[in-house]
């Protein structure tokens, strides 16, 4: 059984419709790429999963159990963690503070045993520990937002661009901690990524998005092999 | 240059606008909304404490933990019929201020009913009395320092010390200023959201109607006061920049100050200026504000000291 | 029979007062989104240039010389031999009435103009803020400066229709309210069923979309409140006309709460629904104004109970009905919102 499953997906804001029947499976262990071009609805299908938009139809199952109705606060203490993009710390309190956020529902020795682990992780983090975020640059803001998923030790990581605007160098580490997540933690990841040669690179299976439609989900190297969809969404030659 | 009675009412004032300013700004920083009610607390804890002492001959300042918990009640109940029903119901910032006056509306116009029916029942003033017959006075030197400059004092001191502490070191006050600046991600970490919102405008409703007391030790008090008050204190906290507490500290200390100092400079020889001009000093001040620095006074240092530009 | 046709002509003046300051409000806030929380700041300007003028203008005409006698300690006794020569003249009577109406309303606009230099590019709850707090100031000003209403004593305004007198007079004079309160809300009506009126939703509904379309938002919300403030400033003048004194206490925020009610009841953003919301609202007020008169004593002012209840109403309305009684159409709503978003 996959640890997450989604059939035929359709949701979007308010009247307005972006996903029209999207599909997925991703195991534990394993690194989900979601491509597609802009405005294909990636970041909805990450949002959707855990419950921002509105549903019409679809299941969303996770660990064999339908989450498609609960509420973003329940699908996170079942164990999803979603980063979203932008605001996905808070800017105006301590690099501390946030961590004490993350870990707010743990009782105070699970906090310093997973707050070690997660440092452990993410030793770079200790060099900011006691600054503002809003003075830290954006590959320390994302390296602080990955801690803070890790601490809440979730099986399912839902990133959203995670390498936008950042330096390439900056951006290479990133994937590579995600890359150390599923290694270490043996956790699932779903990566949306601007930059698909990157994100195949690293990912077991991809997903192709096109006009809020998955029109492929394969591994990576069957994406690649297919020179139709390589040519048209990856700029393969 | 000014009298030792100048600046102990300076000081005096300056306590009610800073507490004023504080519960303001944290009900704002919830919501977005001025609370146009918040003046309206104040008086609401000047005539609990004024009943109290006609009534069951309560010390005013005994009186200030009831009209703490009384104020503190009341801004709930306004939080969870109105604000957040509103809220709930998608309606706008602009909604949200209309029903904010009509709550106003509603409280004065009640304060007037009772300060209408009291007297008939207690043979006593209900408009235009002072607590300062009340109050201690301690001699120092030449000067007498009266007890409501002593308890104000005190009294804001200690709770600008305990909210400090409260907000920055604990987990549910590190988790309240969360909340404030990005509640869905703090709900998405597990924090309960409406509880934080509740706590603060009990807070700012109770710290309200206890400070409200020490005004009715200052000068005679009726159930219009609170609208006065209630321009002053958004002057204090759009100086101070509706963001933070400690701004809306320095907003009030700045906007009490000025207005004491200020009339008492003007009202004498060369201009000698009406003293019944002194609400203008801070309703001028709050108009200055808005076109030279809107972002209030520690959104300057802040750039300047370091450095930096505080990302949205 | 008399009786009754006052009641309808009095009632008529008040109507035409309130039409326009609900019209006004409702061309700012339920078109253009602009929360004039300083409505009577507006008001207050038109009546007080009417205070501040005419008696003092006049009386030189009535054969009174203002630099031997105290204006303000005198000014009801002046007003009423200004009113007595003005019996005499009604020719000049009218176009000092009309022309003060218009400089009322162009005082109006220019402190609307002023209102909105500081606050008018800010975001709505500092705009809401600024125009109560100024509000507030202009009360405070003219409590204490004598020049301008002889602040406590109040203002003595002539009464330009006393060549009339009688019922005649209180009907020429209603008469004339009306139908320049009629006028405001026709042409109002047609404004916001122009082109600009188009905009003005636009700019309500998405405000950095109308930026895009090369409009510039802040001019124009400048433009409305200034003609917003112009209407009211009238509405001012034919007021202190009316009452025939000018009181600084009477310019009180609570008019500007009233003014709100009737737009939110009637509806926001419909030009019919301000008529209605102003004709509900003083139906209610007219009516317990009488009823008082027949009631037992009661221990406390019953206007303090109206305004509990005006208050709760007004709060259900927004809970439970916000759109008022006649919303405006939906489908020139939607439209709107797609031109915009494109």
């Amino acid at each position: 059984m996959p640890l997450l499953m989604v059939e035929n997906l359709k949701a979007g804001y308010g009247k307005l419709q972006i996903l029209h029947g999207v599909s997925l499976n991703i195991n534990k262990g394993e690194i989900l790429s979601v491509i597609g071009p802009n405005g294909s609805g990636k970041s909805t299908l990450l949002k959707s999963i855990f419950g921002l938009t509105t549903i019409f139809d679809g299941k969303i199952s996770f660990k064999g159990e339908d989450i498609t109705r609960k509420k973003p606060h329940e699908k996170a203490r079942m164990g999803i963690a979603y980063l979203p993009q932008t605001d996905n710390l808070f800017t105006k309190l301590k690099v501390k503070e946030n961590m004490l956020l993350a870990g707010y529902t743990l009782s105070e020795s699970e906090y310093q045993e997973r707050l070690k682990e997660a440092l452990e992780f993410l030793p770079q983090v200790k060099e900011f520990w006691e600054r503002k975020v809003w003075t830290l640059s954006g590959g320390e803001r994302q390296m602080v937002s990955i801690a803070m998923a890790v601490l809440r030790k979730p099986e399912l990581y839902m990133l959203d661009e995670p390498t936008a605007a950042l330096a390439p160098k900056i951006a290479r580490t990133i994937l590579e901690k995600i890359v150390q997540l599923r290694d270490t933690f043996g956790a699932a990841i779903i990566l949306v990524e601007q930059n698909a040669k990157a994100a195949l690179k690293i990912s077991d299976n991809t997903l192709l998005l096109v006009a809020g439609k998955s029109v492929f989900q394969g591994s990576s190297s069957e994406l690649l092999q297919n020179k139709e969809l390589a040519q048209m969404y990856l700029g393969v030659k | 240059m000014f009298s030792i009675e100048v600046i102990i009412d300076a000081i005096t004032f300056s306590n009610l606008i800073i507490a004023l300013a504080i519960g303001l700004t944290l009900t704002y920083m919830t919501l977005k909304v001025p609370n146009f009610a918040h003046g309206d607390t104040a008086v609401i804890g000047i005539y609990t404490a004024y009943t109290l002492t006609i009534m069951l001959g309560i010390h005013p300042y005994a009186s200030m933990p009831i009209a703490f918990l009384l104020g503190g009640a009341l801004s709930i109940i306004t939080y969870i019929l109105v604000y957040r029903v509103i809220g709930q119901k998608g309606g706008s910032i602009t909604t949200l201020m209309i029903a904010s006056i009509a709550v106003e509306v509603i409280i004065r116009s009640s304060l007037h009913i009772y300060a209408d029916i009291m007297p008939k029942i207690t043979s006593t003033f209900f408009r235009g009395f002072t607590f300062s017959k009340y109050d201690f006075s301690i001699p120092i030197g030449e000067a007498t320092l009266p007890g409501v400059l002593i308890v104000s004092t005190l009294t804001i001191t200690g709770i600008v010390v305990s909210l400090y502490l409260f907000l920055t070191r604990t987990k549910f006050g590190t988790a309240m200023r969360a909340t404030i600046e990005n509640p869905s991600l703090a709900s998405t970490l597990g924090v309960d959201v409406e509880k934080v919102y509740l706590v603060s405008w009990f807070l700012a409703g109770g710290l309200a109607a206890l400070s409200g007391i020490f005004l009715a030790f200052q000068i005679p008090s009726d159930p219009e006061s609170g609208w006065g008050l209630l321009l002053r204190v958004f002057a204090a906290s759009v100086l101070g920049g509706l963001d933070n507490i400690f701004g809306a500290v320095l907003g009030g200390a700045v906007i009490g100050f000025s207005e004491i100092l200020g009339i008492y400079l003007l009202s004498k020889p060369p201009i000698g200026l009406s003293p019944a001009y002194r609400p203008a000093i801070p309703y001028l001040m709050f108009i200055l504000v808005l076109l030279f620095a809107p972002k209030g006074i520690t959104s300057i240092n802040l750039k300047k000291l370091l450095g930096g530009e505080e990302k949205k | 029979m008399i009786d009754i046709l006052r009641i309808i002509v009095d009632f008529t003046a008040f109507y035409s007062i309130y039409l326009m300051l609900s019209v006004s409000l409702n061309l700012e806030y339920g078109y253009t989104g602009i929360p004039n929380f300083g409505k009577v700041m507006f008001f207050a300007g038109g009546a007080f240039t009417v205070g501040a003028i005419a008696g003092r203008m006049l009386a030189p005409l009535a054969g009174i010389d203002l630099s031997k006698l105290d204006y303000c300690m005198n000014n009801v006794y002046v007003g009423s031999l200004v009113s007595r020569y003005l019996a005499q003249h009604a020719g000049l009577a009218l176009a000092v009435f009309i022309a003060l109406v218009i400089a009322g309303s162009l005082v109006g606009a220019f402190l609307g103009w002023l209102a909105s230099y500081p606050s008018i590019r800010l975001r709505e709850d500092y705009l809401g803020m600024t125009l109560v707090v100024s509000g507030e100031l202009l009360r405070i000003v003219s409590l204490n400066y004598d020049p301008l209403v002889c602040g406590t004593f109040g203002a003595k305004t002539p009464n330009p229709f006393s060549f009339l007198s009688g019922f005649a007079m209180d009907f020429t004079r209603s008469a004339f309210m009306f139908t320049i309160a009629m006028l405001t809300w026709l042409i109002v009506g047609r404004l916001v069923k122009s082109p600009f009126g188009r905009l003005l939703k636009a700019i309500r509904e998405e405000e950095e979309a109308a930026e895009a379309l090369g409009k510039d938002v802040v001019k124009v919300r400048m433009k409305v409140l200034m003609l917003g403030s112009a209407i009211a400033g009238a509405a001012g003048a034919l007021y202190a006309f009316y009452i025939g004194i000018v009181h600084p206490s009477d310019y009180a925020p609570l008019r500007t709460f009233i003014v709100w009610v009737m737009v939110i009841i009637g509806g926001a953003g419909n030009n019919l629904g301000a008529a209605v919301g102003a004709l509900i609202y003083l139906f209610v007020d007219r009516t317990l104004a009488i009823a008082k008169t027949y009631m037992p004593v009661l221990p406390f002012d019953l206007n303090y109970l109206t305004y509990v209840f005006l208050g709760i109403i007004l709060i259900l309305v927004l809970i439970f009905k916000p759109e008022g009684l006649i919303p405006e159409s939906l489908e020139v709503r939607e439209e709107i919102r797609e031109e915009a978003s494109q």
